[in-house]
């Protein structure tokens, strides 16, 4: 049981051993991937606060000078990341397991990137790059992705300005960055969206 | 100790946006993502898309994976925001290099390789040399997992056939998902990736189970 009461399964991931088949040794990098730190809320709070101090907003109904918005945090994950991009280099992806089932090994070629090459990691962190970027530039959202957990915070005045029965937050930022995830066409996972809250539960993949 | 860590400069830009511009900020977001719904949807980007996935002719395995994706309208944004990842676009339409001299996205922080490239190019000739062995080492360590995993379950230690058991399940299910191609057997693997001199001309990965913290149950 976790601190709401609900209940925790042992969560299983499949990871393929690239270093066994020295793929990754085959595979030469110029470039390496920098993510956010557990730092990043606090950092765009600690903007928000600066920003209030040296006044300025220009809506100051709302916000009154030197006075700190209330900061909300919304979460949001993508569906079978590394998976949905695809791979130049196919015959690199196959793997290999041992099926209980049929008492044999069994071989499947995955058509996009494998947890565990080193190159699926850049490559798949680069449409989440663009696609922060492009909600912050678009969208304002002060943004960030770690892997495949977005991070949004937002002032928690801007946040509801109305919504509809399907959706929160019409119009916020995270809305944008969900918006600008469907129209590309790699839509977001809705079951794993954590709306813009007060409180939030933390991020997935939690230990 | 590390690096300081610090925001990336846009996102300090957007806060400031919060703040100057206020409420109006939510229409302007509607106003914004209504006007790209409509260009991303139109005709023109719709065919414009259609054609490049024509002419580029991907492979099987990219072309399902980028089906559902507007690449006529992912192409222009990176433009659009002047991003630096501008091999983006062509990379979803014809997939991503996972190997070899990997070119640098200019995304992230450079980083120098150990070796030059001709040195890298021996390492990776030899390593191609070796895919029938590692295909039979392969076989013969899974072979081995099971074994163990089947001799502990007999003495009351199911977990580590039960997490092959998960393993196996999960694979299978990427199958439908349109995430993987339906399993193969040995001849059937051989037949797909063997060259017509007769060199296995792939490199597979032993699959694994691992914990990874929990989740909602």
């Amino acid at each position: 049981m976790d601190d709401d009461g609900e209940t925790l399964i042992d969560k299983i991931r499949d990871i393929d051993d690239a270093r066994i088949s020295s793929t990754n040794a085959a595979t030469r990098l110029h470039e390496s991937l920098v993510t956010p730190n557990c730092e990043f809320s606090a950092r765009v709070a600690d903007e928000f606060v600066r920003f209030a101090q040296d006044g300025w907003q220009d809506d100051q109904d709302l916000f009154p000078l030197s006075v700190m918005p209330e900061l909300q945090l919304g979460l949001d994950d993508i569906w079978a990341s590394y998976r949905r991009v695809p791979s130049r280099e196919n015959n690199f992806c196959a793997i290999i397991i041992f099926s209980v089932s049929l008492q044999d090994w069994r071989w499947f070629v995955a058509y996009g990137h494998n947890f565990g090459l080193i190159s699926a990691v850049l490559n798949f962190n680069r449409m989440r790059e663009a696609l922060c970027v492009l909600s912050r530039v678009f969208g304002a959202s002060c943004c960030d992705h770690f892997f495949d957990d977005y991070m949004d915070i937002i002032p928690a005045i801007y946040s509801i300005l109305f919504s509809d029965s399907n959706r929160q937050h019409v119009n916020s930022s995270q809305w944008c960055l969900d918006e600008l995830h469907t129209l590309i066409g790699m839509c977001l996972e809705p079951t794993e969206t954590q709306a813009f809250s007060k409180r939030e539960r933390g991020l997935r993949g939690r230990s | 100790m590390g690096k300081e860590y610090r925001l990336p400069p846009d996102v300090t830009a957007a806060g400031k946006v919060n703040l100057r511009v206020g409420a109006v900020l939510s229409s302007q977001r509607s106003t914004g993502i209504t006007k790209r719904r409509t260009f991303a949807n139109s005709l023109v980007m719709q065919s414009m898309d259609a054609e490049l996935k024509d002419r580029a002719n991907p492979p099987e395995n990219v072309r399902r994976l980028h089906k559902g994706v507007n690449v006529a309208f992912l192409g222009l944004l990176p433009h659009a925001i002047r991003g630096v990842d501008q091999s983006l676009p062509h990379n979803m339409l014809h997939g991503f290099p996972i190997i070899h001299d990997v070119p640098d996205s200019g995304v992230y922080r450079a980083t120098d390789h150990p070796l030059t490239l001709d040195e890298f190019c021996d390492v990776y000739d030899a390593i191609m040399l070796t895919n029938e062995e590692l295909m039979e080492e392969l076989k013969r360590r899974m072979r081995h997992k099971y074994d163990a995993a089947m001799a502990a379950s007999l003495k009351g230690d199911s977990r580590a056939l039960d997490l092959m058991k998960e393993v196996e399940r999960l694979t299978l299910l990427e199958v439908p998902q349109g995430l993987c191609a339906p399993g193969l057997d040995d001849t059937e693997f051989r037949d797909k990736f063997t060259n017509d001199i007769g060199d296995l001309q792939a490199r597979p990965m032993p699959r694994h189970g691992v914990f990874q913290g929990k989740k909602v149950g």
